[in-house]
């Protein structure tokens, strides 16, 4: 029983970090390029398309999740994502970039040193660990989708013969 | 019993779950690729394709300030754009209105006054950076060939020129010289560029120009003012046209 309240909560959590991370980026456009430019891991010509694709991609995850479809393929896609993410902003502070995350807004040079990095990165492994759960834990009430459905009660469709 | 003999419902398939969950999967899709559309759209150079400033009729001044007045001597009306040659919205901004803005120019529609800073100084590798590029800005514009002066202003804000803020290298006066010079610069701006001769008149003029952005009311830049008011160009797409 418990399983499941976790599993919703988790989906409910995960879903809103995507929405929100994504509406951010949406709403301040030159921001995320310029977010994005700052990690100095693109070549110029993927920077643009990337910071275009990557909000909308986040509120695609976080609308599955919310609605609670494909939730199991949905976290592995997220899980995926967060380690992407985590690697990334390790690549920024080994090569000694000060730069801000732009997770959820903001991004490009800032004053940041190696405890803000690490309080990213244990942000980051939070929302990870949300995910992994779900893959391992899909199901939740209130989900749409039938491999990501629990239901607290259980109505019996027929009988089992013993 | 052992536990292969416990009843383990599952949800039955239904109908409406599989047409809720197509339409849902199809909704998202809609609104990611629609999204995805719009937003390339609205960060899309404007004007693309235009290039620099290409008039002859436009021309080039370096006023006393170190102001650089660009435009037709019948311009309908002037704005005053602040930039710091490191500023990355300032990039932005040129990439998104700078071919637009050099057609408006050359239509006579507006002549525009840039005030470049150099308060973005410490971010630079060399320490001095922004204001080297101050001085390579009125080296090129002193020769008054307007045409080039657009090329070498929309070259040093180019995402592949503009150093990085904290970054851990930018240009040097030999380099800034030689983006001035592929702009077309005459030698005679390119020499003054390579033997740094502006640098310290530039300090002081980046100085003025912090003052006058200061007293417009502008917060930072890039900050466009057209009679004392500052038009916030970064979030209205449209600020050339309207002008």
């Amino acid at each position: 029983m418990w399983i499941k309240v976790v599993s919703l909560l988790a989906r409910l959590s995960l879903a809103a970090v995507w929405l929100v991370s994504g509406a951010l980026k949406v709403a301040d456009p030159a921001q995320t390029i310029i977010a994005v430019r700052a990690y100095q891991l693109l070549p110029e010509d993927l920077v643009r398309p990337v910071a275009n694709t990557l909000p909308f991609f986040e509120i695609a995850l976080g609308l599955l999740l919310l609605i609670g479809l494909a939730v199991r393929a949905t976290a592995a896609v997220s899980a995926a994502l967060l380690l992407v993410l985590i690697a990334v902003i390790v690549s920024v502070w080994a090569r000694g970039l000060s730069i801000d995350c732009g997770c959820f807004g903001g991004g490009g040079a800032a004053d940041v040193n190696g405890w803000d990095y690490t309080k990213e990165i244990l942000r980051d492994v939070g929302f990870l660990a949300l995910a992994v759960w779900l893959i391992v834990f899909p199901r939740s009430p209130f989900a749409l989708g039938l491999g990501s459905r629990a239901t607290f009660s259980v109505t019996p469709q027929q009988t089992v013969a013993e | 019993m052992s536990s292969k003999n416990k009843y383990n419902p599952q949800p039955e398939s239904s109908r409406s779950t599989y047409i809720l969950g197509g339409l849902a999967v199809l909704v998202i899709a809609v609104l990611v690729i629609g999204g995805v559309i719009w937003q390339s759209n609205r960060s899309k150079p404007r004007n693309d394709g235009y290039g620099g400033v290409q008039n002859s009729e436009v021309q080039v001044a370096l006023q006393d300030d170190g102001v650089v007045l660009l435009g037709r001597p019948d311009a309908a009306t002037t704005v005053d754009l602040f930039e710091d040659p490191m500023c990355p919205y300032c990039a932005e901004l040129e990439n998104k209105n700078g071919q637009e803005l050099a057609q408006a120019i050359d239509d006579g529609k507006v002549a525009v006054r840039y005030h470049v800073l150099n308060f973005l100084d410490q971010l630079s590798a060399s320490g001095d950076y922004s204001t080297r590029a101050v001085a390579a800005s009125e080296c090129v514009a002193e020769t008054g060939d307007a045409v080039a002066y657009s090329a070498f202003h929309a070259a040093l804000f180019s995402p592949s020129n503009q150093p990085k803020e904290n970054g851990s290298s930018d240009h040097t006066n030999e380099e800034l010289a030689q983006i001035a010079g592929d702009a077309g610069a005459s030698d005679e701006a390119v020499q003054c560029i390579t033997t740094g001769a502006k640098v310290e008149q530039a300090r002081a003029h980046a100085e003025a120009g912090r003052q006058a952005l200061a007293a417009s009311g502008a917060t930072g830049t890039p900050a466009v003012v057209k009679d004392g008011t500052v038009i916030d160009a970064l979030s209205n797409e449209n600020w050339v046209s309207q002008l």
